[in-house]
């Protein structure tokens, strides 16, 4: 290295590099540079252009490369970010100060018209073999095609085509913007979903054409209706999202939102027709709905879906005690779900005996979840949960699948009894319900399947009559029987029941429970037996508590009976055991009639009547609310039955004016119970209600004792009769 | 009776576990959301509704609460506290369908039940039962440390 004397500047003997050469060497570089595409440039170390090619003179319009500085060349050029070059900071200047390569910087050349040359430029300094830096070669390539072409697809990734509007995208790096800036200045960003209501009517009915053009007229009106600051994108369909900016009270909001809800929905003039269509919106807070834009979004989104189901055309703040709830459901059904897979849902079976024969006659199926947590459910805790989802289908198939299942290991033990299975509307009102089911069937022989019964709640039948009775028609078709359950909630009526031609109706629990204090409930009870048997149908009473319920129902002739009075519903295995050991109760034959009498009914409507009076008058007393006017024995529903000319032909029997000296009594009692309990006599007044109820008591004896008597001779009754039960 | 009165939420509420707390601020939030909608003219569709997010949100805490007792052993403690407690969580639901299904064959009286039912059930369970099992929960996270 041949170290350079200071303070000589360094020389190059620039012409020798072109004129020193052969003819051939130098036309050789100068084609070479004539046809090379990137512009290149040599520069003296003074900073004075001293040989450029073609492609330089058409770029930077330059016309002999001769002595030309920087400035001239590079005058019109901008850096990347825009801004005008300092002279220290142009590619030559650097090689030259500091020697170093300068690599893919780039430049715009701002044409006229507005239109711009990029370039990428590199460059190198020139030095001689001490170091010196005699020069700097420059090139640069024209990427003008490529950067437009990215722009272009930045736009396309950025800006949805149909509306011009900001996409997702954009909408992300403007919410993470929007959001930063609120930071700083301590203010809220409303973030909402806005999505057009029964947008899809006009797609179909104008075509797809004046949907697009529709959505094209929402997005200018949403457009004017906010402010320079704020954001309208369209992230889907009909769905557009809005980052209104710098709000310091929730009423700006609102006021903000009324105005573009109602802008949107003016009419717009779409393919000569005239368009009107409403928005709903929904709102969340930053910061105090979520501080993350994924998560203000889905708050968003959960507070659009309220004000949907709210009615539409208006907008909803997200609601976090809501949402909370809401998500409590979805781990709820999720758990459900996983409750299936995991065999955690079990059936139970209660016996439907029929208790004039005494022999069970089917079996009913229910559901039971064994819960990890909370041990053993009853179906009214989860059934509700589902019965608006997928699930509730999911869970019925399983059903099926597991009683046809347990009628087989049953089958297999020499049980041959008919398996009820509670069928939800959800489930039955699938379109592939009875394919499904047909499916199912023909798994197990037809002393198996055959043993399936289909129940279907009256609810659920009136939900929809024809698909029912179309069901109905199938599984009669495929062997199986039918029952409508809890029959008399539903607001059936005769006409139906001629239709939906059902095997069994099994009348719903409250009538049955409340049937010996409310004489209506009564009355319906009786009524429902009454016409049944005209229809064909089974008639079973559910929820039977107590054997008073129990003879009771005997005696109006509904001798088919399900409840605790019987048996709890039990596991598989314990209900072998249970129907091994199963005797009929002796006192079945206790009930006086096989089929009531018109008298034989009345009877026991009176005594429902007079047991619910009693009932009430010891409330009112305890309650302090007795009132004498209830003292006249004349009144009572009990004592208008007694009064009543239709009753008097039952005057021939003694017992029945022992019960008027009885109701009588029982008045009188009442009345001296109501006074001591208003005196605050509480010991008297326990003695008189003990002797009411030992009045009470005397007088139904004596009420069944009559009905006894009315049906003189009671039918034999086909099982062996206990001993007390005479000829 | 003053079915239609909301229930305000006032500290002696609160059982001390922060969990517990929260829920049955939604709890008690949502009784009110029902007792508000309900005081109106509505449709059975409308009871189902509340009826069912009334049985999902109640199903989703007593699991909390239940898993609260599992944990720290509130069975063992033979107080019976635990077999009472469970008890009203198990009627819960029966009675709420109960209602629900009288609402479906049209008896309107029992919408006042509901409401009265509901918000006697809830106060009197947090104010006693679920207290006592919150005073047991805090006493065993003080001793664990």
């Amino acid at each position: 290295m041949k170290p350079n004397s200071p303070g000589r500047k360094p020389r190059i003997d620039w012409a020798s590099l072109l004129v020193d050469r052969s003819e051939t060497d130098r036309s050789a570089l100068q084609a070479a540079l004539t046809l090379a595409h990137e512009v290149i440039q040599i520069w003296d170390a003074s900073g004075k252009l001293v040989l450029a090619n073609p492609a330089s003179a058409r770029i930077f319009g330059h016309v002999e490369a001769d002595q030309l500085t920087q400035d001239q060349v590079y005058g019109d050029c901008l850096q990347e970010n825009g801004n005008a070059y300092r002279p220290d900071e142009m590619p030559v200047a650097r090689v030259l100060a500091t020697g170093l390569p300068v690599n893919s910087q780039m430049m715009t050349i701002c044409q006229t018209e507005g239109k711009a040359i990029w370039l990428r430029i590199f460059g190198n300094p020139i030095k001689d073999d001490s170091g010196q830096i005699l020069g700097a070669v420059i090139t640069a390539t024209d990427i003008t095609e490529f950067i437009e072409h990215r722009q272009r697809l930045e736009y396309l990734a950025s800006y949805d085509a149909l509306t011009q509007l900001p996409n997702r995208l954009l909408l992300a790096e403007r919410m993470r913007i929007s959001l930063a800036r609120s930071r700083r200045m301590k203010d809220m960003v409303a973030v909402c979903m806005l999505d057009l209501d029964n947008f899809k009517p006009v797609n179909d009915n104008l075509g797809h054409k004046a949907g697009d053009e529709l959505l094209r007229e929402v997005a200018v009106h949403l457009q004017e209706s906010i402010r320079g600051d704020d954001t309208v994108a369209r992230i889907g369909g009909d769905e557009f999202a809005l980052l209104l900016c710098g709000i310091h009270k929730v009423s700006e909001c609102e006021q903000t939102l009324a105005r573009i809800l109602s802008r949107v929905s003016q009419p717009y003039l779409i393919a000569g027709q005239v368009v009107k269509i409403g928005a709903s919106a929904g709102v969340a807070l930053f910061p105090g709905d979520g501080t993350e834009p994924d998560l203000l979004l889905k708050h968003a989104d959960t507070a659009l879906y309220q004000a949907k189901e709210a009615g539409k055309n208006r907008f909803q703040f997200f609601d976090r005690k809501l949402d909370m709830r809401l998500q409590a459901h979805r781990v709820l059904l999720r758990k459900i779900e996983k409750a299936i897979r995991s065999a955690e849902f079990v059936l139970y079976y209660q016996p439907i005996v029929d208790c004039r024969k005494g022999q069970v006659e089917s079996i009913e199926a229910l559901i039971r979840w064994r819960h990890p947590v909370l041990g053993l459910l009853a179906p009214s805790e989860f059934l509700p949960l589902i019965d608006q989802d997928e699930l509730s289908t999911t869970l019925g198939e399983w059903v099926l699948d597991e009683a046809l299942r347990q009628i087989a290991a049953w089958h297999a033990d020499g049980i041959a009894l008919d398996v009820g299975v509670n069928i939800s509307a959800r489930h039955i009102t699938q379109p592939d319900f009875t394919t499904r089911l047909a499916a199912k069937l023909a798994e197990h022989p037809p002393e198996i399947s055959q043993r399936l019964r289909i129940d279907i709640a009256e609810s659920t039948v009136m939900a929809d009559i024809n698909a029912t009775a179309e069901v109905i028609r199938k599984c009669h078709k495929l062997g199986l029987r039918v029952a409508i359950d809890h029959f008399g909630v539903g607001y059936a009526s005769l006409l139906h029941l001629k239709r939906l031609v059902a095997d069994t109706l099994k009348i719903d629990q409250s009538f049955i429970q409340n049937m010996l204090d409310v004489p209506e409930d009564l009355a319906i009870v009786g009524g429902v037996v009454g016409f049944a048997s005209p229809f064909g149908c089974q008639v079973v009473a559910g929820g039977v508590e107590t054997i008073e319920h129990l003879l009771t129902l005997l005696e109006l002739g509904c001798n088919l009976i399900q409840g605790h009075s019987l048996t709890r519903p039990m596991p598989p295995e314990k209900l072998a055991a249970w129907l091994r050991t199963f005797q009929p109760d002796p006192l079945w034959h206790l009930s006086t009639s096989p089929r009531p009498s018109r008298d034989h009914f009345e009877l026991l409507l009176a005594e429902a009547n007079h047991r619910a009076w009693v009932n009430h008058v010891i409330d009112l007393c305890q309650q302090n609310r007795y009132i004498d006017a209830m003292m006249d024995e004349q009144q009572c529903p009990f004592g208008l039955w007694l009064n009543k000319p239709g009753t008097q032909h039952f005057r021939k029997y003694d017992e029945f004016r022992q019960i008027e000296q009885h109701h009588n009594a029982i008045h009188q009692i009442a009345s001296r119970l109501g006074a001591h309990h208003r005196d605050g006599n509480i010991e008297q007044a326990r003695i008189d209600e003990e002797m009411l109820l030992q009045e009470h008591l005397n007088l139904l004896s004596l009420l069944k004792t009559m009905r006894g008597l009315l049906s003189h001779k009671p039918r034999p009754l086909p099982f062996k009769a206990s001993q007390e039960t005479g000829p | 009776m003053t079915g239609y009165e909301p229930i305000e939420w006032d500290d002696s509420f609160n059982t001390g576990v922060a969990e517990i707390d929260e829920q049955h601020h939604i709890l008690v939030n949502t009784l009110n959301e029902a007792n508000a909608k309900l005081a109106g003219d509505v449709s059975i569709d409308f009871v189902e509704e509340i009826t069912q997010d009334l049985l999902s949100y109640a199903l989703y805490h007593f699991e909390t609460e239940e898993g609260l007792m599992q944990e720290y052993g509130y069975h063992e403690a033979g107080t019976g506290d635990a077999e009472r407690h469970l008890q009203q969580h198990r009627s819960f639901s029966s009675r709420v369908v109960a209602v629900r299904d009288n609402l479906r064959a049209g008896m309107p009286i029992s919408r006042e039940d509901l409401i009265t039912f509901l918000n006697n059930w809830l106060v009197n369970h947090i104010l006693n039962t679920d207290k006592k099992l919150g005073a047991f929960i805090v006493a065993r996270r003080a001793a664990g440390g």
